[in-house]
Formats: structure tokens, C-alpha cells, sequence
């Protein structure tokens, strides 16, 4: 039976380009008449409209409208309108591509962002999103996704790696607000949980708390921005082999990235590092803290140093879960060949925030480890020339420590 | 009367003598024929070398095969005739029956009878990958010499092979002790052939931004603690990215992504994105060319949209507001081809 479909649908195709082959011809004229959906005079008022179904529905939306506004869409109005620009040109609907809501009209740029910001944001059902704009939950699942694809490619400038002089920069305001001189940023990794269909279930996905899941490593600087993630590795691995399957990892190797070094008051060598959690090996550009009881002084110095830089990169990731509950909630089946597009647009966004200087309520993030219920792994892996570094580091933060002058 | 001179004048002599003399046959009572049929010129009742050799360079039949299993010749003497004449007798064929290459025949013929043909089948059925493709072409030149080589290339030597390419690709890996447990293996081999069969193996789609391409997609390969991740050849993503760089540009410098596609472009690829580009403008001022690739590219979105929405496909003509003069299906979309693709699974998005 399927091939007789297949041929019929095949054949409903072949009509249908022949019709459009003369439409086009006869409707040559009329397509300069066309108009392109105003933003501003169609579905001006969705926000009036979407405010009014909230508001009645229980929700605490209490405040002057920008606070209101960012409560449901983490951003301000001024950044919305920026992202809207973003992804203008992908978004704006036409005939009869274009989405259509129930009424029958096209869905403007902003309604359709709104609807994909407050997907990620709530990480509410499509069906429960759509109600509360007024749309079906086809319209929301497409509309989302359109608007994903749209920011992979036009948001990437907000994460990437700095250049030199940002590097500078950004390891000054490590050294200022941590003492830790030379260190360009912050490494953790999250897991991102989610639901696979008894077919799809693997033992490479199931991670060591027995949850299906997704990797996410990232690498914050000073200001919580991404500056580098890898996504889509399943939780079934390490967190160690997951920093090796990174083309971070290939990079600061073969000495592309992190590869300047500085000479010391005390004349030992330290080089640029980033500084993570005991789930890492220890290696020239990758400190981690010292482990075991009763350390001496300097050690326990670093610790504390390196770890109050560290929590950069845990907060990073529970504000991102906290303001992208998508990734915070269990996904249910989602298609893991889109779900590291979701979650790439999710630090994009999370980027775009901190780069348009909006501030988040206290209340956003996540108000517990972005990795709850997962035990904190241990490498236990040490290079010999990580050692050293680790050590130069910490006597010269002791000695600093003594004689400040 | 002058045919029965000349009978008379060979007197004693039959037809078959004559026949014998016609063609340069020694007139015999007791000939033993089958000298006629073997080569060896070494036997008692064979008749002169060179009147043989002559019969051979002129009459090839197929009875010399048989003789070589008879004849106490030497093997590789023998071999050398039985290939001359198969080789003659395949440019015979060829040339009648168009059967190819007689190099080959002669090829196949030549290892039939050094070995038994063997199975079609591998006995140890292995993954194919399309890095092995110098392998493939290695095990035809070693055909090619004569030599078995049909058989799988060992397993063990592979394995070494990815070990030795591992430490390559991980300079770190050797100055790191590793104190935890079980030595851990991940390999991102592309062009070895390895026997993966006992390793479960999954598609993942991995984005990494310190990668020239962020999204790409991996083969994960696992059994236990031991990983091999494989490059999958043009991904999607790829394929993707070069589309949108064609059509889009870095949002980073707007003005020249403009100028570059309203410039006119000779190329394929330019008039491509000439024409999406034309379909995009809300000016509406596209050409042939771009209503051309449209009423190409559209069936498969308009058939889903019709699908979806049948109300639209009964009246084409209807606007579709009351206050709109919107005529659908005239209009193509297309901003990216990608449109189509989500189209198709739009129910089954889950983001």
C-alpha cells in the first residue's frame, strides 16, 4: 500500500507544479500588489492580548510593563526588538508560507519571536505556549524551530572566542576580582535530561544517574558570557572525555588557544588557563583545585581562589537553565539532531542578554546546582607539566598573599 | 579419363592417403593419429616438431587442454600454451560477444587455476565505511598480482592501526596519568577500517564552536568503557551552512550581503541565490529565471500547506483576508530551502 500513496502523492505533485507553473505566469502582475504584513498594524496588540490571557490565568505579572515584559520573555523590550531584527529576514511571513494564526492572519516577526522566546523560556508544552498566544500547537512547534534555525546563523557573533585583547582584558578582570592572574575563563558541563522513545533508548545516552541526557560544556569568562560550548554528546560519557572530544581541547593542545605564558616575580613560568572542577584532568591550561584534607597554606589559598572563579561557570550554567527552562525540564522525545541547535540558541540568547547590558531577576536562575541529583565526578588525571604550573601558581598567590607590596 | 589416370597413377592410394598428402600428412596404414593431438614431441609416434608446432599456430582446438593432463610436459611449459591459447581464444570471444577486457578473463582464469574460487560472501561480514576506499583499492592490485585477496584484512592489524592513529591525534594523552580506573580509549579515526560489529554505534549531531564548522555530524561507536567517534561524510549541516553562507551572509556586515545579492551573478549557485533572494524582496519585482526555480522548488511546501490547510487550496484566488488582496500560492517561500524540510515535520518538532 505505501508505494501506491507514494505514487499518488507524487502525482498530486506533478499537478500542483504544473498549476503553479501557470498561477505564476497569470499571477506575474498581481504579485507586485502583494502587501507585506505590517508589524506594526498587524498583531500590534499582541502583547495587549497575550498580557490579558496571563494576567487572568493566575500568573503573578505585577510591575511596570518592562519588568512584566521580561518576566515572561527573560529580555528587555529594547532587546527583544534587537533580536527581532536578527531574524527578520527569516521570519517575515508571506503568503502562504507564511504562518497563519486561527483568524487567518499572518504572524508578524515580533509575535513569532514571542512565541519562540516564550517556548524556551517557560519550557511549557507547545499546546499550553500556543493557547496563550492564540495559536495551534503546530504553529508554535514550527515557529520555534523556524526561529532557532534563523539564530544559529545569525546570532553567532555573540559566542566566539575573543580576540587577543579581550583575552587581555578579561584575564585582567580575573586577576582583579580573583587574584588569579592569567586566567582567560571558566569550564563546567551540565546535563541536559530529557525522554527517548523505547526504540531510541541506548546505553550511550543513559547516563551514570540513570537519566537519558545530553551534554552541554561551556566556558564562561568574567561576565558569565559563553565564550566557547560543545553540545550534543551524550551523557553516557565522562566529563573528562567529554573536554577531549571538544575542539577546545584540540586547540589549547597544539597551543592555538591558551598558549601565552607569563614569567613570575619568583621567575617560574605559568601559561594562560581556564580553571574547572576536579571532573577535569589537570593540565597546563586547565587547573583544577587541589583535593584532600588538611592542605597546606597555599594550597588551600588556590582552592579558594580558584574556586570562587569556578563558580562563574556553575552560575553561568544554572542562569541559563533558570532562564531557558527548556533545558531545565525533562524534554520529552526530543530529536537529538535538533535538541544542540535548541541548546546552542538557548547561550545565544543567554549571550545577547549580558551583551545588551539587561539585568535578570534574582528569582531566573536556578536556585540550585544547575546539576542537581548528579554526583560530582573526579578525574583523577594529572600531567606532570599541569603539576608544575599548579604549583608555580600557588606558592606565587601565597607569596603575593604574604607581601602584598 | 584424366581423373582416372591420375587414380591409377597413385596406385594402392585411398581417399584418405590423398587427403593426407593434400595436406602435408605422412602417408601411413598404421598411423597412430593421436599424435596429431599431442604436443609432446618426445613420444615414440609423434610425427616432426615443426610439423606439429605448425598445427598448433594454426589449428587451435580445444584438445590441447586435454593433452596437458596427459602429457608428462612440464607444468609451468605447459601452463605458458594453455594461457596462449586461452588468451587467443578469449580475444576470440571478446571480440565476438563483446565480453570485455580479455585481460580480465585471462586474469580470472589465471587465479581459478592457482586456488579455489573463493566465497562471494565474507565470512566475517564488516561495516563498510567510505574511508576504506583505499583498501578497496589496494586488495585490487593485489588481485591483480595473483595473490588471495579476498580475504578481510586482519582485524588485529586494524586495531593497531587505530591505536597508533590515536596517540597521534592526542598528544596530551601521553604525558596524562591516569590514576582512574580503566584505560580509556577514544579514537576519531576517519580512514581505518576497523571491526566495529561488537560495538553498539549512534548518529549524534554535535555542535562545538571551536570547531570551523560548529555543527557536524558524529558515529559514536561503544562497547564498555571504550569509545571510537567517527566523522559522518557530508552532514546535513554542512551541507546546510554552505546553502546560507551562499544565500545569507554574516549578519555582522549587512551592506555587502545586500550588494552581493542584488549584484547579478553568473554562477549556478549565485543565480540560485539570486533567485531566493528575489523571492524574499517584498518588492516582488523577481524575473524568470527566479519564478522558474520557484515553481520548481514550491510543490513539496505547497502540497503541505495545502494538506494542512485545505480551505486555502479550493479557491486559490481568495484573498486571504477580508482586507487583503493576498492571492495565495503565488507566492513562494523560501527563504531558506530548509522551509520545506521543516514543513514536512512540523508535527513531529518538538523544540
Amino acid at each position: 500500500m505505501a508505494p501506491l500513496k507514494k505514487l499518488k502523492k507524487i502525482k498530486k505533485k506533478k499537478k500542483k507544479k504544473a498549476k503553479d507553473k501557470q498561477k505564476s505566469q497569470s499571477e506575474k502582475c498581481s504579485r507586485k500588489s502583494i502587501p507585506t504584513p505590517d508589524s506594526k498594524t498587524q498583531e500590534s496588540d499582541w502583547w495587549n492580548s497575550f498580557r490579558q490571557k496571563n494576567s487572568t490565568s493566575g500568573l503573578k505579572v505585577s510591575g511596570d510593563e518592562e519588568e512584566v515584559f521580561k518576566h515572561f520573555f527573560r529580555v528587555s523590550k529594547k532587546t527583544f526588538d534587537y533580536i527581532c531584527s536578527l531574524v527578520r529576514q527569516d521570519l517575515v511571513s508571506r503568503p502562504p508560507s507564511g504562518l497563519i494564526n486561527i483568524e487567518g492572519r499572518l504572524l508578524s516577526v515580533e509575535k513569532q519571536v514571542a512565541i519562540a522566546l516564550r517556548r524556551l523560556a517557560s519550557g511549557e508544552s507547545q499546546v499550553s505556549v500556543g493557547c496563550s498566544f492564540g495559536v495551534g500547537q503546530s504553529t508554535v512547534s514550527q515557529v520555534t524551530w523556524r526561529f532557532i534555525e534563523s539564530m544559529e546563523e545569525r546570532a553567532k557573533h555573540h559566542l566566539k572566542w575573543p580576540e587577543a585583547s579581550k583575552v587581555e582584558e578579561i584575564k585582567e578582570k580575573f586577576e582583579t576580582a580573583f587574584g588569579l592572574p592569567c586566567c582567560c575563563g571558566a569550564i563546567d558541563a551540565t546535563h541536559i535530561i530529557m525522554t527517548l522513545p523505547a526504540v531510541e533508548t541506548s546505553d550511550d545516552w543513559c547516563d551514570k544517574e540513570r537519566n537519558y541526557s545530553m551534554f552541554l560544556q561551556g566556558i564562561v569568562d568574567n561576565e558569565m558570557r559563553f565564550l566557547d560550548i560543545v553540545t550534543g554528546w551524550p551523557g553516557g560519557m565522562n566529563i573528562s572525555r567529554l573536554l577531549r572530544c571538544s575542539g577546545f581541547f584540540k586547540l589549547c593542545e597544539s597551543g592555538e588557544r591558551l598558549g601565552g605564558s607569563v614569567r613570575l616575580s619568583e621567575g617560574a613560568e605559568i601559561r594562560e588557563f581556564i580553571v574547572g572542577s576536579t571532573a577535569y584532568p589537570l593540565l597546563p591550561w586547565l587547573m583544577i583545585p587541589y583535593e584532600g584534607n588538611d592542605l597546606p597554606p597555599y594550597m588551600a589559598s588556590f582552592n579558594t581562589k580558584h574556586k570562587a572563579a569556578r563558580s562563574l561557570a556553575e552560575r553561568a550554567l544554572s542562569q541559563l537553565k533558570g532562564s531557558w527552562r527548556i533545558l531545565h525540564k525533562v524534554m520529552w522525545r526530543p530529536d537529538k539532531r535538533k535538541l544542540p541547535s535548541i541548546i546552542l540558541v538557548c547561550c545565544l540568547l543567554h549571550n545577547i542578554i549580558i551583551d545588551c547590558g539587561d539585568k535578570l531577576h534574582s528569582d531566573v536562575p536556578l536556585q540550585d546546582h544547575h546539576d542537581a541529583g548528579y554526583e560530582e565526578q573526579t578525574c583523577q588525571q594529572v600531567d606532570p607539566h599541569g603539576r608544575t604550573l599548579r604549583e608555580n601558581l600557588s606558592k606565587h598567590l601565597h607569596c603575593h598573599e604574604e607581601s602584598p607590596n | 579419363m584424366l581423373c582416372s589416370i591420375s587414380t591409377n597413377n597413385k596406385s594402392g592410394s585411398t581417399w584418405l592417403d590423398r587427403l593426407r598428402t593434400s595436406k602435408g600428412f605422412p602417408v601411413q596404414t598404421d598411423l597412430d593419429l593421436d599424435h596429431f593431438l599431442n604436443p609432446n614431441p618426445n613420444l615414440p609416434n609423434s610425427p616432426p616438431q615443426k610439423q606439429d608446432e605448425e598445427q598448433e599456430e594454426d589449428i587451435p582446438s580445444l584438445s590441447n587442454t586435454i593433452n596437458i593432463e596427459k602429457s608428462p610436459k612440464s607444468l609451468p611449459e605447459m601452463a605458458k600454451k594453455s594461457d596462449d591459447w586461452f588468451e587467443i581464444m578469449s580475444s576470440v570471444l571478446s571480440e565476438l560477444f563483446n565480453m570485455g577486457d580479455p585481460r580480465d578473463i585471462a586474469r580470472i582464469h589465471a587465479l581459478e587455476q592457482g586456488r579455489k574460487r573463493s566465497f562471494r560472501k565474507q565470512s566475517n561480514p564488516k561495516i563498510c565505511l567510505l574511508s576504506s576506499s583505499g583498501s578497496v583499492g589496494e586488495s585490487c592490485l593485489v588481485v591483480a598480482g595473483g595473490v588471495p585477496a579476498l580475504s578481510p584484512s586482519s582485524a588485529d592489524n586494524s586495531i593497531a592501526e587505530a591505536k597508533r592513529t590515536d596517540d597521534c591525534l592526542l598528544p596530551g594523552k601521553q604525558g596524562v596519568t591516569d590514576s582512574a580506573g580503566p584505560e580509556e580509549e577514544i579514537s576519531q579515526v576517519v580512514a581505518v577500517d576497523l571491526d566495529l560489529s561488537a560495538f553498539s554505534r549512534a548518529e549524534v549531531t554535535i555542535i562545538d564552536t571551536s570547531a570551523p564548522v560548529w555543527k557536524s555530524e558524529k558515529l559514536i561507536f561503544r562497547k564498555g568503557s571504550v569509545w571510537k567517534i567517527r566523522d559522518k561524510k557530508q552532514s546535513y549541516a554542512s551541507r546546510r551552512k554552505r546553502k546560507v553562507d551562499q544565500l545569507d551572509g554574516r549578519p555582522a556586515a549587512p551592506g555587502e550581503e545586500k550588494q552581493q545579492k542584488r549584484s547579478p551573478l553568473p554562477s549556478k549557485a549565485g543565480k540560485e541565490a539570486a533567485c531566493e533572494e528575489r523571492l524574499i524582496s517584498s518588492n516582488g519585482g523577481s524575473t524568470h529565471n527566479g519564478k522558474g526555480k520557484a515553481s520548481k522548488e514550491a510543490p513539496d511546501n505547497l502540497s503541505q500547506i495545502i494538506e494542512r490547510r485545505p480551505q486555502f487550496s479550493r479557491s486559490p484566488r481568495k484573498p486571504a483576508t477580508k482586507d487583503s488582496s493576498v492571492f495565495l500560492i503565488q507566492c513562494i517561500p523560501t527563504a531558506r530551502k530548509n522551509d520545506t524540510s521543516t514543513s514536512k515535520n512540523r508535527l513531529k518538532d518538538k523544540p
